[in-house]
């Protein structure tokens, strides 16, 4: 079942609006930091600099993603929503590295500083709600279009969210006299950051690699092995492009058969296979004649048996 | 020195070369950062860096051997080809943050701090001797990527090369400032960082494009049709980059009363044919339509 035009406009709408969201947080700070003297929020407003950045690519990658196959890329260009938010991934686990041992060597380093004035946890306390809010919104839209790079959009938010608290503890333990405390809490938040972040990379490098779930062979498998005239499954192969699965079957059929008759059985699978399994886009069918199978040695029973 | 047989004793060769290249762009590395370091050189810094690339590029080339000759598997059935193209992107942005920190630092050192730089001897003993080992490796690694396609291989090539570049670069440096044009140094860094980041570039948009499944060069697609072209019927031929093999689809119209068995033999010589006149040929589907 292909994606409604409705619903892929709103994947759009939603980067739009957290650009627009990012834009007004990143001023925000930045007029705060000038007259706060808060380091935190400095670092803050670079990572809002930094989320305006992000959403500029996925906006762009969003747009690329629903061209139409060419000559050069004959599949489309779907992975480019998994190649992004591999990318932006592979981005935020350096900063938080590079942000960590900063943090580190400062904690051991530096002096004590002037706290920085309370009135800056204002634009982190309103960055805690947008966070919140992008980060329910994209997230709810990326499930419902199983997008990876609106999930990937929703985990960046929630590091900002958690940046923002970071920062208001920060500036609430400076200002009770607790001078390292900014240090310890951005060493923690960066390892929680870490492991969310090196999960959502995981998942980009898996379909990047064309990664077939266990899921969709065993239904497939199900869902063809009572048409006529089909004596086996050598191979099923899936993959995903950019919320579409493509399927390559191998299918046993009779060697003495005709091809019309192979091509009926073709199309027989492929209309089975769509119409009940809505998140196959394309499904691609060899036919292999049934006699081969003793060659190649090969035990039906086993296949059907799995 | 080496006597190349087979494919596996071509991919020991690589492996083994990637250790030695490894250790060696460790140690450069590690010389040159140091005497930039207490020389204050920007320009060997730069040359460091490129020495660092090594480093992460024999790792990433050895991650690849490692990964993309396992078998295919159930979850990975189109195999681990494309783990070469992610180690490409991944290497290439990883330099890239480097380097643009590294031309940060120049320009500021010319526009900002104004520091005058005097370089010291050692420094081109360093410089002389990244130029000689680079040449060397760079060799080998052509003669690798000649032998075995592998993309990671070509760029670690590259590496090697822009590597011995810079490192004559920093050559010409001394004898400027040895002449008195001190804003050579942090000039030569920025022009180190501006070719880095082409590189790099280069290499970034190879791996994402090979991630996207992009289909092979027009002259190997006309090269295919040279050999089937005594196969009437094609309608469609797609193809895709899998790492350093290649995926074909042929979608082809045979008569509709042939038998299965008949057409299943055409369409094994015609798989046969292919990947016996082309080299680095992976899956070949024939789809019957």
């Amino acid at each position: 079942m292909e994606i409604s035009q409705h619903c892929l406009k709103c994947s759009k709408r939603v980067v739009w609006i957290l650009l627009f969201l990012n834009i007004f947080l990143f001023v925000l700070k930045l007029i705060f930091s000038y007259f706060c003297n808060s380091r935190s929020l400095i670092g803050d407003t670079l990572e809002s600099l930094a989320n305006v950045a992000i959403d500029i690519i996925f906006l762009l990658s969003l747009s690329l993603a629903d061209k139409e196959p060419n000559d050069k890329f004959q599949y489309g260009y779907g992975k480019i929503e998994f190649l992004t938010s591999g990318i932006i991934n592979l981005l935020l686990i350096l900063v938080v590295i590079y942000f960590m041992i900063f943090s580190f060597v400062e904690m051991i380093t530096i002096r004590n500083e002037n706290p920085s004035d309370m009135i800056a946890i204002l634009p982190e306390l309103i960055s805690l709600v947008a966070g919140q809010f992008s980060f329910k919104y994209s997230s709810c839209v990326g499930k419902k279009l199983k997008s990876s790079s609106l999930l990937t959009i929703a985990l960046v938010s929630r590091v900002d969210m958690i940046c923002s608290g970071a920062v208001i503890i920060a500036i609430i333990g400076t200002n009770l006299g607790i001078y390292k405390f900014d240090h310890i809490i951005s060493l923690f938040i960066g390892a929680l950051i870490f492991r969310d972040v090196a999960v959502d990379l995981k998942n980009a490098i898996k379909e990047l690699m064309d990664y077939s779930l266990d899921t969709h062979s065993t239904e497939i498998k199900n869902l063809i092995k009572n048409i006529g005239d089909i004596k086996g499954i050598k191979n099923i192969k899936t993959r995903n492009i950019n919320r579409k699965i493509l399927a390559d079957l191998e299918i046993y059929i009779p060697g003495e058969l005709a091809l019309a008759k192979g091509l009926e059985i073709v199309q027989k699978i492929k209309n089975e296979i769509l119409l009940h399994k809505p998140d196959i886009a394309e499904v691609s069918v060899q036919l292999i004649p049934f006699e081969q199978q003793e060659k190649l040695n090969y035990k039906l029973k086993q296949v059907f048996a799995e | 020195m080496f006597k190349i047989k087979s494919e596996n004793r071509c991919t020991a060769c690589v492996r083994k070369v990637s250790w030695i290249g490894l250790w060696y762009s460790f140690v450069l590395s590690l010389l040159k950062g140091f005497v930039g370091i207490i020389s204050g050189s920007h320009a060997l810094m730069g040359s460091a860096l490129y020495s660092f690339h090594d480093v992460v590029s024999s790792i990433a080339i050895l991650i690849g051997l490692k990964i993309f000759t396992k078998p295919t598997t159930k979850n990975y059935p189109y195999g681990y080809g494309n783990a070469e193209y992610i180690v490409s992107v991944f290497i290439s942005i990883i330099i890239l943050t480097a380097t643009i920190f590294l031309m940060y630092n120049s320009i500021k050192l010319i526009f900002i701090d104004h520091k005058d730089v005097t370089l010291h001897w050692s420094v081109v003993l360093a410089a002389a001797f990244s130029i000689f080992f680079n040449i060397l490796l760079y060799k080998f690694n052509k003669c690798a990527f000649k032998h075995l396609n592998s993309p990671a291989i070509l760029t670690h090539a590259k590496h090697l090369m822009a590597d011995a570049i810079s490192s004559m670069a920093v050559i010409l440096v001394i004898l400027g400032t040895s002449l008195g044009i001190h804003s050579l140094d942090p000039l030569a860094a920025i022009f180190e960082t501006v070719h880095l980041i082409y590189l790099s570039g280069e290499i970034l948009i190879h791996g994402c494009t090979g991630l996207m499944d992009k289909a092979i060069d027009k002259k190997k697609i006309v090269s295919i049709k040279d050999i089937l072209a005594d196969v009437s019927g094609i309608e469609k031929i797609k193809t895709r980059q899998v790492g350093r093999n290649i995926n074909v689809e042929l979608f082809i119209s045979f008569p509709a009363d042939k038998t299965l068995n008949e057409i299943h033999a055409i369409s094994n010589k015609i798989t046969e044919t292919i990947k016996n006149n082309m080299k680095y040929i992976g899956n070949v589907n024939v789809i019957y339509v």
